[in-house]
């Protein structure tokens, strides 16, 4: 029994150590896969690593792609734009037409018979008088010119004589252009354009430019800029009607910006010009050119804007006609022998000198607009002009040979003041701008012919339904400051004006 | 004072890297774009440069430099346009680009659509 006890002990002993061998041995091989996985992760890891560098690396070199096409593109585009000295003169080269017109529906209310009669209808009427057409081109980036033109029906259906109840063999004649078209036998009317400007512009530098040409007077608020969209009334100034200033001139102007402060211009112009004169487009009729001088301060704020500006003139006006005289033989052939048989002489039929100042005033703020101008203006006669038949008889003379009258020295005050304003509607009816308007006007034209001068309130409402369009309702009062004219008149307009 | 910081959606306004001045006030901005002014201050012919019209650019453009609407902004060109015969700066699609290239040239872009050394700032419009 020991016996078999004793081998039972052994076996169970060995039976251990055999098992604690298979365990140790287990355990060995795990630790050798644990050796062996950990060995693997830290490869899958590593390849991992790299991996992310690699990616990282073609990131950047993407990156670097792009930044190289885009350089390219710019290169391209550059390459696209070289051949041209200076590219953005090249850039900015254009020729463009544009241009405004506006149709008027008018009446004027006035005494019968009145002189009015002469100048206005007395039935309402439909009118065209603005077609003004601008062609312009900038050929370098310094270098510009431009034409404006204004067409017209006239002088279609204008007066050109009046019949005299005085004289029974005068009579009325009116202007008739009409022609026939040879293949239709069609009448056409033939109508008229007006040169405005026509001229040169040299831009090198804000503080000095050049003006060669035909070009607008630099004065006033409404001289320059003179679209039918732009001014206010229905009408210009009645100053500008009658020319007070010399509304264009033909010769050179040198005119100029400065910036003394950053909210501060400071404008200048220079003119020399033909000045005023039957001919003065295109001839001068005497050695005297005119001369004028323009300065204006311009400040913008950031809600109110203001300039004050002034032009002052000088020149001179002469009218020439030109008188042959010419030797004759008895039998009324030429006279060779003679030291001069063909004289012409270029007689003075009147000069005068004129000084005119002007003054300009332009506020804007918070939808208001005040604008204010005044001129002054003294003519003096060198060698008298004598009257017209028409303005003989207002001058209280009879239109007969046998009395002449001359035109006498003469002063001009005029000034007008304008006040509009925006309504703050914009909120409800943006695009659509309505303004109401104001204007005073008090003119003596010339102290010595009463007839033209007069006093006028004139009221308003514009409607900017466009940029583009305009519509004007407009009536006025007119006071005439000579009792010749009649009573005060009323006119009213209905204008719509569009730029294109 | 406190620092501003940068936002992408700043407007830096960018000339030619030849343009003879390196700061710009927002008042002479403003008259260079509205082409009251036509010369650089150190000489040289001013080309300002807008982005088309339309663009979010231009509007923001407009409203922070010029103070207007982009209906203002027409009404004010149509008006010039009657007046003076002066058309709007023209417009380039890429006005970075544009800069880069025309000589006396400045426009405006996005802090975000800037790239470095291919043209100067000359003022920065926070948002």
């Amino acid at each position: 029994m020991a016996d078999e006890t004793q081998t039972e002990d052994s076996a169970s002993t060995e039976n251990k150590h055999d098992r604690i061998e298979t365990l140790e041995q287990q355990v060995e091989t795990l630790l050798k896969r644990d050796a062996e996985h950990r060995q693997t992760q830290e490869e899958m890891a590593a390849q991992i690593t790299t991996l992310e560098q690699a990616n990282q690396q073609k990131d950047e070199d993407g990156q670097k792609l792009e930044e190289r096409v885009e350089e390219l593109e710019f290169e391209g585009e550059a390459a696209a734009m070289e051949g041209a000295e200076d590219e953005s003169s090249e850039m900015e080269r254009k020729f463009s037409i544009w241009g405004f017109m506006d149709l008027t529906l008018a009446k004027f209310w006035y005494n019968e018979k009145s002189p009015y009669t002469l100048y206005l209808p007395e039935q309402s009427f439909f009118t065209m008088t603005n077609i003004n057409l601008y062609f312009f081109s900038r050929m370098t980036q310094t270098l510009s010119a431009i034409v404006e033109i204004r067409f017209s029906f006239l002088p279609q259906g204008s007066d050109v004589e009046y019949g005299y109840a005085q004289l029974p063999d005068s009579a009325y004649e009116r202007y008739d252009s009409r022609v026939v078209e040879p293949f239709t036998s069609m009448w056409m009317n033939q109508g008229g354009i007006t040169i405005e400007r026509a001229h040169l512009t040299y831009e090198p530098v804000d503080w000095l430019n050049f003006i060669v040409g035909r070009y607008i007077t630099p004065y006033g608020i409404w001289n320059i800029d003179h679209g039918s969209t732009v001014v206010i009334p229905a009408r210009i100034p009645y100053m500008q009607i009658r020319e007070m200033m010399v509304l264009s001139q033909t010769g050179v102007q040198v005119y100029g910006r400065f910036f003394p402060s950053r909210r501060l211009f400071i404008d200048y112009a220079m003119t020399l010009s033909n000045g005023r004169g039957p001919a003065e487009a295109t001839v001068d009729l005497d050695e005297n050119k005119a001369v004028g001088l323009r300065l204006r301060m311009y400040a913008k704020g950031k809600k109110i804007k203001a300039q004050l500006g002034g032009y002052a003139y000088y020149g001179t006006y002469t009218n020439r006609s030109k008188v042959l005289d010419m030797s004759f033989n008895s039998d009324m052939t030429l006279d060779q022998d003679a030291d001069n048989p063909v004289t012409v002489e270029n007689r003075n039929s009147g000069s005068y000198s004129e000084f005119i100042v002007t003054a300009d005033l332009l506020i804007e703020a918070f939808g208001f607009r005040l604008q204010s101008e005044y001129i002054h203006r003294y003519a003096w006669y060198q060698t008298k002009e004598m009257m017209g038949e028409q303005a003989q008889v207002f001058a209280g003379g009879r239109p007969s040979p046998l009395d002449t009258f001359y035109w006498p020295n003469w002063i001009g005050d005029a000034m007008y003041c304008l006040l509009a304003y925006k309504l703050p509607l914009d909120p409800w009816i943006a695009p659509v701008r309505i303004r109401p308007y104001f204007s005073f006007e008090y003119n003596v034209v010339e102290d010595t012919r009463e007839w033209i001068n007069l006093t006028g309130y004139v009221f308003g409402l514009n409607v900017e339904p466009s940029p583009f369009v305009t519509i004007k309702a407009e009536g006025a009062k007119v006071i005439p400051h000579d009792d010749i004219m009649g009573e005060d008149m009323w006119t009213a307009a209905l204008q719509i004006a569009v730029s294109f | 004072m406190e620092a501003q910081t940068d936002s992408p959606d700043d407007l830096l306004i960018v000339a030619h890297i030849l343009v003879p001045v390196d700061r710009l006030s927002p008042v002479e901005l403003e008259t260079i774009f509205l082409k009251q002014r036509g010369s650089w201050r150190g000489g040289g012919k001013i080309v300002a440069i807008n982005a088309k019209k339309g663009t979010e650019l231009r509007k923001q453009f407009a409203r922070r430099a010029l103070d207007m609407t982009p209906e203002e902004e027409q009404d004010f060109w149509e008006d010039q346009k009657v007046r003076k015969g002066i058309d709007a700066p023209p417009e380039f699609t890429n006005t970075l680009k544009a800069v880069f290239k025309l000589r006396g040239s400045i426009s405006y872009v996005r802090r975000r659509d800037y790239r470095e050394n291919v043209s100067k700032i000359l003022l920065v419009l926070r948002k």
